[in-house]
């Protein structure tokens, strides 16, 4: 609650820093945005190459967190955790977009409204 | 950490993400997406990842999203059926979400101040003093690549293993007849 109060505050301060000195809180910001709207496209759409696609730019916000505490930390761990959600992304790409090629075989369809054989 | 990059990366990153999840054409979406993913790549280089933000562009903005397209192409969606899912279900379900994420971490980054500038230690000067002009890292490939073969060694042989995996398991999957 107190968020939401002082959110016109933060607006306020967002839009005063721009030109200013950019810090590592900046960066976290936008990686939380750049999820959360991974999020929404996740929930809202049917396709299910959309909805892969919203579970990349997800994946993306995770990344630009790492690499963001990777410098804030002068430690390259953070970088090479990327290396590896890079890699993991590609074959889950690769895995999903096999199994949406075999369901609209299946089905005819990529909404994945129509997949409900698992529903109890 | 230039603020011009900054902006320019992350309102190309959040602006692409925001058409890539709007669209209502899928290959609409995967050319924003690539605008967001540039957007990301330059946010890397901006923080002196070269490393990962070069290969953002390789594999992400090249190979993934071309694959993606070629399975747009291949599915072959009629009219008909894109109508039907084009009407976005749960918006405000997943507004409600969303907004409750940011504000998640809205919230613990203005609470603590470690991260911001002032007292803080997140700011370019903090940042520099803390780790040393020297060890800037600059996310060279020599350094990641020694961190890759020394430190995580394993993890990065099982990462290939997954790749190969995933190979055989997209041809699998797909083929009508093996």
């Amino acid at each position: 609650m107190d968020m939401l109060l002082s959110s016109p505050t933060l607006l306020a301060s967002a839009l005063a820093s721009i030109g200013g000195e950019i810090t590592t809180s900046h960066y976290i910001v936008l990686s939380a945005l750049i999820f959360g709207v991974g999020l929404f496209g996740v929930i809202t759409r049917k396709n299910a190459v959309v909805i892969l696609m919203s579970l990349e730019l997800m994946l993306n916000g995770a990344n630009l967190a790492f690499v963001a505490f990777s410098r804030h930390h002068g430690n390259l761990q953070g970088q090479v955790f990327v290396f590896f959600i890079i890699a993991v992304a590609a074959a889950e790409a690769a895995v999903a977009l096999a199994i949406i090629i075999a369901m609209n075989r299946v089905k005819g369809s990529v909404n994945l409204d129509d997949a409900t054989e698992l529903k109890g | 950490m230039d603020p011009w990059t900054f902006w320019l990366g992350g309102s190309l990153a959040l602006g692409g993400g925001l058409l890539t999840v709007t669209r209502k054409n899928a290959v609409a979406s995967v050319l924003w997406l690539i605008v967001a993913f540039l957007g990301m790549s330059t946010l890397f280089l901006g923080m002196d990842a070269g490393f990962i933000g070069v290969l953002q562009i390789l594999v992400y903005a090249g190979a993934i999203m071309i694959l993606f397209l070629f399975v747009i192409m291949l599915l072959n969606l009629t009219p008909s059926g894109l109508l039907r899912m084009d009407r976005p279900r749960g918006t405000t379900l997943g507004l409600a979400s969303a907004a409750a994420f940011i504000a998640l971490i809205v919230a613990i980054v203005t609470g603590g101040q470690q991260w911001t500038g002032g007292q803080g230690g997140g700011s370019e000067a903090a940042i520099l003093e803390r780790t040393g002009e020297a060890s800037m890292l600059e996310g060279s490939v020599l350094d990641i690549a020694d961190q890759l073969f020394n430190a995580h060694l394993l993890p990065f042989e099982a990462a290939s293993v997954l790749l190969l995996v995933a190979i055989v398991g997209a041809v699998a999957l797909t083929k009508r007849k093996l």
